[in-house]
């Protein structure tokens, strides 16, 4: 149970000689290769070299649980590893329980982590895995054995205590890590990607209990993922990152309702937000959106925040999110049916208006009885857009309110 | 469907399988039926039918137990010091040391060339009043001694030569051993509060131990069949202070042309062997299947 | 398909095994090629030289291959028992006959040479008994001889400090060549003595006494130029008899006194890298290496060598024969070989190119006489000379001898128990 703060953290790996002579060019091969997996990276390199991490300022209450998501190679692994203490930290302050701990060894931390890929000791049993770190620290016998037993306990491993890592499944063997940090106590739980090996129907239990283990533990968790489902589901407050950048942090409702920037508005929430090019446009004192031949003005609220920020008409991205367009019967928009997809209680239905794809979520049960099942390709259907949940960006790609 | 299948892996696998019995079962065979009979290569024809009389006569051969005890001696000491020192440079050769890549190629650079040069390059750097070796301890000062020819200093030269050579194999199998050791359990194991230490006694050689002891059987098997390093450096001498055991029944199979008794010696040799090729293959087929 | 194709590719393989078996047989049909396996040295090199004119001569083209002794045996060995022989011209090795002759893998050359008339009584008698015929039969035509004796260095010998310092220790002077073993090893022991205390780095002797044929080969020197021998006339092993056990006393005492110290590992290779580069005062060699002593390319010490007899008298003969073996593909192409090699010219041009000569007309011969004055002494030495028993396990004999010897060099045994083990392991072969 502890506080974390993160002053100005940076992680730059330095350029070796021969990346000097590489240039740049041979650089972003090298760290695509070296950092994570990478599918895009785009990375600052300064004289220094690859800037991982940038700036990295956030404070972590005590037995708050916080949620680093980002895409692949955005660095939130690479920051979780910097508190751990398994990566060194290159510029910036961490304290944790306001203690400066820089250039305190993991085992001075105290601290526990749980890895993607579970990194248990493969000759070990699972009953000595879990009591690795006891033995470390010389805890005697009995207090050992009966901390193994109700960390096994709570995680329905009793009856595998004498077997090897590998005699056990991907869903066993997590709950093994998860085991193994448990029994430290420890003032901050990391977990690194803990559920990405398990399949999707495990995933959701597992996400389940990691939920239920909070609230008996209750200390404080940092957890990295690329699921943005977990990350709303799990934190108390998320920190969306990209290219070593922090987007936003907010309460998964911040994040969700007012996304900082087109990224984040991207990022969270599936099917992805439909975004448009258009412009905001004044006509006497009055904003508004045109789109598809629609005026959508700017309700009073957004009024009083142009005024207040005096935002000038200019040209904008304008996002909505699937949920927020329906269908309608008269007026709206038409759009013509791509694809539909049936998702059970509801339907995702790709269309396009004018050339640009939109979606639309729709509840099944409030569609016609004969559209329930799905709309075929090239049905016209009408939209409506609900004005009051646009969410307009800049140039700069950042929100506008 | 199957049967196809089968039929396939037939037709691949016959060509291997007749060249393997050609090659090996078949010799294997004759040398043990051999072994029974009083061959000699100077006459047509098995000769007279002397049951387990070879094997009798090569256990009352002093020379040939002289042999296999000056083998197990080599072997054992051989593998131990290779042991030891290969890993010892394994472990720096799987940190960053500077300049690693160079250190690494002249460590290889041994196993790469033939026993008989090596045993011919030693022969002369050794040589008693020619050799490089002594001269350069006459510069320091330091009597030089006739390495290979005295009794007391001739086995421990060819075990000293012997590791030289042959230290590389097990730097290189301990190596490749350390390098796809998991990186994540040494993670684990700081976080847990694991010192240095106790890393490498808790994880590094306990994840090891498989291929500790495929390497050090696979090394005694070889050592224990040392013979062209013996036949250049000392042809078994001074006396008989070298003489190992393979370079014994080559001169009793060649030189006294005794064919049979040199089968029933080989076998005597083989039944040493076998159980440790058995542990050997036993321990890399857990491997494989974990 | 890819069935087919498999069942192909399997067949292919199975085929191009037994593929390699049948070329052998073709080749030979188009040019005739006769294949020997020589030993490196001197009298190998005369060989090669003349190998274009048989070819030219005959058509038949020759290809040697030139590989160290100690290998050799063990490869004509594999060679001899197959059915057929890659070898078509043996050399042999006068202490392999008894073994050869026995197996049965040498062609008798009687009717060759009756049919061509070649003439042996041209060659010494001591080279046809040893490496010519056996039991009246002859197997081979004399190659080279490669008679030991003592080579020793005069100048090093003539010192007269060296003779001061010794006439003040031992009361009398000495002269060499001396007349017997024992005077032999105490001058050579004193020379050794002498020099290092005058801090010169120069050795009475070197000696071979390397396990395995370098020792048994020089000690045999020892043994008949002490009275012994490994059987009597009657057949009665000898090899433990008190002179012989003397004269491994003796050899050993060399070996620890008068020789380099590593001596006791060395083969024929590393006592001549001494002699040769002038760091010894005499050894035990094989005559052959006089041309080469003069060789500046090979030697440092030109024309500063002499060579005697053994002191003691009796010097190990030795020398190699032609032969035919018995598993050969054409045999009159071998012969044919043999007969070229062996006639007066080729034998002269050998000899005058230093192959130590075996016929009685090529010693004589003025050329020859003029370039190697020395063959007198050779001749003379070789009069009183011993050769190895010729027997069926004469190798094997050799083999036990070398490692006794070794051992008693090495000090893990007495002369006397190293010579008595020899006895013992003596009465299982056959002789």
């Amino acid at each position: 149970m502890a506080t974390v703060t993160l002053k100005g953290i940076k992680k730059i790996y330095p350029l070796s000689d021969d990346d000097k002579k590489k240039g740049k060019k041979g650089l972003f091969k090298k760290h695509e290769e070296e950092i994570e997996h990478e599918e895009k990276v785009n990375l600052q390199i300064t004289d220094q070299g690859t800037v991982a991490v940038q700036e990295f300022n956030l404070d972590i209450a005590d037995k708050e649980f916080i949620v680093l998501v980002g895409p692949s190679g955005c660095g939130k692994s690479t920051t979780l590893r910097m508190i751990a203490g398994l990566e060194t930290i290159s510029e910036g302050e961490l304290y944790i329980d306001g203690q400066l701990v820089n250039n305190k060894p993991p085992k001075d931390r105290d601290i526990a982590m749980v890895f993607q890929n579970y990194a248990l000791y493969p000759h070990m049993s699972v009953y000595d895995n879990l009591a690795f770190a006891l033995k470390i620290r010389k805890t005697p016998k009995d207090i050992i054995d009966k901390k193994v037993r109700d960390a096994a306990e709570i995680l329905g491993i009793t009856e595998y205590l004498h077997r090897k890592p590998k005699a056990l499944s991907g869903g066993q063997r997590q709950r093994v890590a998860i085991g193994r940090a448990i029994v430290r106590e420890p003032q901050v739980f990391l977990m690194d990607e803990p559920l990405s090996n398990l399949d999707a129907k495990l995933r959701n239990q597992m996400r389940a209990e990691i939920i239920k283990l909070r609230q008996r533990i209750d200390t404080t968790f940092i957890y990295v993922t690329h699921d943005q489902t977990e990350a709303m589901t799990l934190g108390d407050r998320i920190v969306i990152m990209k290219d070593g950048f922090i987007q936003q942090i907010g309460t998964p409702y911040e994040v969700f309702h007012h996304p900082a920037n087109l990224f984040v508005a991207g990022f969270i929430g599936t099917p992805q937000m439909n975004f448009f090019k258009t412009e905001l446009a004044e006509e006497n004192g009055q904003y508004y959106v045109p789109l598809f031949g629609v005026k959508f003005p700017m309700d009073a609220a957004h009024m009083e925040q142009i005024k207040e920020k005096g935002i000038k008409p200019q040209e904008i991205t304008m996002g909505i999110r699937p949920e927020d367009v329906s269908i309608c019967y008269e007026g709206g928009v038409e759009a013509t049916v791509d694809v539909c997809e049936m998702m059970g209680s509801s339907l995702h239905i790709h269309t396009t208006i004018e050339d640009k794809e939109i979606v639309v979520i729709a509840q099944s049960k409030e569609l016609p009885e004969d559209k329930q099942l799905g709309f075929a390709h090239g049905d016209k259907i009408r939209l409506h857009f609900d004005g009051h949940v646009l969410h307009l960006f800049g140039l700069d790609e950042k929100n506008l309110f | 469907m199957l049967s196809d299948r089968r039929k396939n892996i037939a037709i691949f696998l016959l060509p291997s399988l007749v060249m393997l019995i050609v090659t090996v079962v078949v010799p294997l065979l004759y040398s043990f039926a051999t072994s029974f009979f009083s061959l000699d290569l100077k006459y047509k024809g098995w000769g007279e039918f002397v049951g387990l009389g070879n094997y009798f006569s090569a256990l009352k051969d002093q020379y040939f137990m002289g042999s296999i005890k000056t083998t197990v001696i080599f072997s054992v000491i051989v593998v131990a010091i290779e042991f030891i020192v290969g890993f010892a440079i394994a472990l720096l050769f799987n940190t960053n040391v500077k300049g690693k890549n160079f250190f690494f190629s002249i460590v290889i650079i041994p196993m790469m060339i033939t026993p008989v040069a090596v045993g011919l390059t030693w022969r002369l750097l050794l040589h008693s009043t020619l050799g490089v070796v002594n001269w350069f301890l006459s510069l320091l000062g330091i009597a030089g001694k006739a390495w290979l020819a005295d009794n007391a200093t001739a086995l421990a030269t060819v075990i000293f030569i012997d590791v030289w050579q042959q230290i590389s194999y097990m730097v290189l199998v301990l190596l490749a051993g350390l390098v796809s050791l998991p990186k994540e359990p040494y993670e684990a194991a700081s976080i847990d509060g694991a010192s240095k230490w106790q890393s490498f006694k808790f994880i590094t050689m306990p994840l090891m131990a498989p291929t500790f002891l495929v390497a050090i059987l696979l090394r005694l098997i070889t050592a224990f069949k040392t013979y062209d390093l013996i036949y250049v450096l000392t042809k078994g001498g001074p006396g008989t202070s070298t003489e190992v055991v393979s370079y014994y029944i080559y001169k009793t199979a060649f030189t006294h042309l005794k064919t049979s008794k040199a089968a029933a010696m080989s076998f005597i040799l083989l039944i040493i062997l076998i159980p440790v090729s058995y542990i050997a293959t036993r321990i890399l087929k857990n491997r494989n299947e974990g | 398909m890819k069935k087919i194709l498999a069942v192909l590719l399997a067949l292919a393989m199975i085929f191009s095994m037994t593929a390699c078996g049948n070329k052998k047989g073709e080749e030979v049909a188009e040019t005739k090629t006769l294949k020997i396996l020589m030993e490196d040295l001197n009298a190998t090199d005369q060989v090669l030289a003349v190998l274009d004119e048989f070819e030219a001569q005959t058509g038949i083209k020759v290809e040697a291959e030139v590989i160290n002794y100690a290998t050799m045996h063990d490869k004509l060995v594999t060679q001899l028992t197959a059915s057929t022989s890659d070898y078509d011209v043996l050399v042999v090795d006068c202490y392999w006959v008894g073994e050869f002759a026995e197996a049965g893998w040498m062609e008798p050359l009687d009717s060759y040479i009756e049919r061509d008339g070649f003439d042996t009584s041209v060659y010494l008698d001591t080279m046809m008994e040893m490496v010519g015929e056996l039991d009246g039969v002859t197997y081979e035509l004399p190659f080279y001889n490669y008679m030991m004796a003592l080579i020793y260095r005069p100048d090093v010998f003539a010192d007269e400090g060296l003779h001061a310092a010794y006439q003040e220790k031992y009361g009398t002077d000495f002269v060499m060549p001396c007349a017997t073993l024992a005077e032999y090893v105490q001058i050579v022991e004193f020379v050794t003595e002498y020099n290092k205390a005058q801090g010169v780095e120069m050795y009475g002797t070197v000696q071979q006494a390397g396990r395995g044929d370098p020792i048994a080969v020089e000690f045999c020197n020892y043994m008949y130029s002490n009275g012994g021998d490994f059987y009597d006339k009657n057949g009665n092993i000898t090899v433990n008899n008190p002179e012989v056990v003397e004269a491994l006393e003796l050899y050993v005492d060399a070996v620890n006194n008068a020789s380099p110290a590593g001596a006791a590992g060395f083969n024929l290779d590393d006592a001549q890298a001494v002699y040769f580069s002038g760091k010894a005062a005499s050894f035990v060699s094989y005559n052959t290496f006089m041309p080469i002593l003069d060789d500046p390319s090979q030697s440092q010490i030109c024309g500063l060598s002499e060579i005697a007899n053994i002191p003691g008298g009796h010097a190990l003969n030795g020398g190699w024969g032609w032969a035919i073996p018995s598993n050969a593909k054409d045999k009159d192409a071998s012969w044919e070989f043999i007969k070229f090699i062996e006639s007066h010219d080729i034998a002269k041009k050998r000899a005058l190119g230093g192959s130590a000569p075996t016929r009685t007309d090529i010693f004589q011969d003025a050329d020859i006489q003029a370039q190697y004055p020395y063959y007198d002494t050779v001749l003379d030495i070789m009069s009183e000379a011993v050769m190895l028993p010729i027997m069926p396990d004469s190798t094997a004999l050799m083999e036990i001898f070398g490692r006794e010897l070794s051992e008693a060099v090495s000090g893990a045994k007495t002369a006397q128990e190293a010579l008595d083990q020899v006895a013992l392991e003596m009465k299982d072969l056959k002789r």
